[in-house]
């Protein structure tokens, strides 16, 4: 089983959107995939078309089954308000940081992935103790880098704490080809020392909002989409030789 | 990828699909800085012929077979057609037409002589 957080302390970066369509790309190249929604806002049900729940507090505090089947091979587990108690309940505990951690020990899925909340806390921790590999979706803005540098801060400090997570992607979203801006930005990414983990960025795409508003992924809204054709289905590809 | 010290960048280690992505925005950034007539210049490099499909399918299969762009695998036979022009084999090789508007083909005459240039 391999775990994929999906991070990056920015908000409105496309972690959801990254974490669902490579979460049901997957699924559909015959993985057995859990998507685990950490954000309170529940975006993952939303995006999927699914009803909206409190299974990740129920899994996680109450010890019980709450697996929701999203799609073939691709069950979510659900976050709602109830995540801000359970936030609560895990910081109070001295070994919460590694509540996820141990609770996917018990499950068989080759892959899970985490849709992290754009917020250093508990959960997040949990997330970075608890992944394998990192993927940080990144907007081509003059912020990105610093997001990029605070994540990856983060992840340094959690080595020393036995964390063995490792950065597998920088992915840089709503590229557009248009902008001089963008341009910039991609190249000065290519020039920083993460620069082998650099992703093929994620073009900037109308589909994905009707997708997200229709309740449907993009590989069923628009499987022909240029998000997808040159840019989720070539990070599908690497991601999928790494794993 | 790092920049070496003369400021371009050096590609080695980087993705391929970022590589590519990352020239072909510095070859619009290009085209954009171009004046008008710089862009006509440019544009005056292309020229489009009337081929056989099966002309144009046979440089197809070869450039995929060598690995070559299409464009450069025509522009090769074009050069060695040039060079064989200057060893007069075009001459040998002329019929008469029956076209108002050309005295000779190089084909049988089948209707090819739609000669748009």
């Amino acid at each position: 089983m391999t775990v994929i957080a999906i991070a990056n302390q920015k908000g409105g970066v496309a972690k959801t959107t990254t974490a669902v369509t490579l979460a049901h790309g997957l699924a559909l190249r015959f993985k057995r995939v859990l998507l685990i929604d950490l954000d309170p806002q529940g975006n993952c049900a939303d995006s999927l078309g699914v009803a909206s729940g409190g299974d990740l507090y129920d899994w996680l505090i109450k010890g019980r089954a709450a697996i929701y089947p999203a799609r073939v091979g691709l069950d979510l587990l659900r976050s709602d308000a109830t995540t801000a108690n359970l936030k609560r309940e895990l910081s109070a505990n001295d070994f919460g940081a590694f509540a996820l951690r141990d609770a996917l020990e018990q499950h068989g899925y080759d892959v899970v992935i985490l849709d992290c909340a754009p917020s250093l806390d508990i959960l997040h921790v949990s997330a970075l103790m608890a992944a394998d590999r990192l993927i940080i979706p990144t907007k081509l803005d003059q912020f990105s880098s610093k997001g990029i540098a605070e994540i990856l801060t983060s992840l340094l400090q959690l080595h020393r704490r036995g964390c063995r997570c490792q950065l597998e992607a920088v992915l840089p979203t709503f590229y557009d080809r248009q902008t001089n801006e963008t341009q910039m930005q991609l190249e000065s990414l290519a020039g920083a020392p993460f620069a082998a983990q650099l992703y093929r960025p994620i073009p900037v795409d109308t589909r994905i909002r009707k997708a997200n508003r229709l309740g449907k992924t993009l590989w069923e809204f628009a499987p022909e989409t240029r998000a997808l054709v040159d840019g989720y289905i070539p990070a599908l590809e690497r991601l999928m030789g790494a794993l | 990828m790092k920049q070496r010290p003369d400021g371009t960048i050096d590609f080695a280690n980087l993705d391929q699909g970022v590589a590519d992505t990352i020239r072909s925005g510095q070859h619009r950034q290009q085209r954009r800085g171009m004046s008008k007539e710089q862009r006509k210049q440019a544009a005056r490099a292309r020229a489009t012929y009337d081929l056989p499909v099966e002309l144009i399918q046979h440089i197809k299969t070869l450039a995929l077979e060598i690995g070559a762009p299409e464009s450069q695998v025509a522009r090769w036979m074009l050069l060695r057609g040039l060079e064989a022009t200057q060893r007069d084999e075009l001459e040998n090789a002329k019929t008469p037409s029956r076209s108002m508007r050309y005295e000779f083909n190089l084909f049988p005459d089948r209707g090819d002589t739609k000669g748009r240039h």
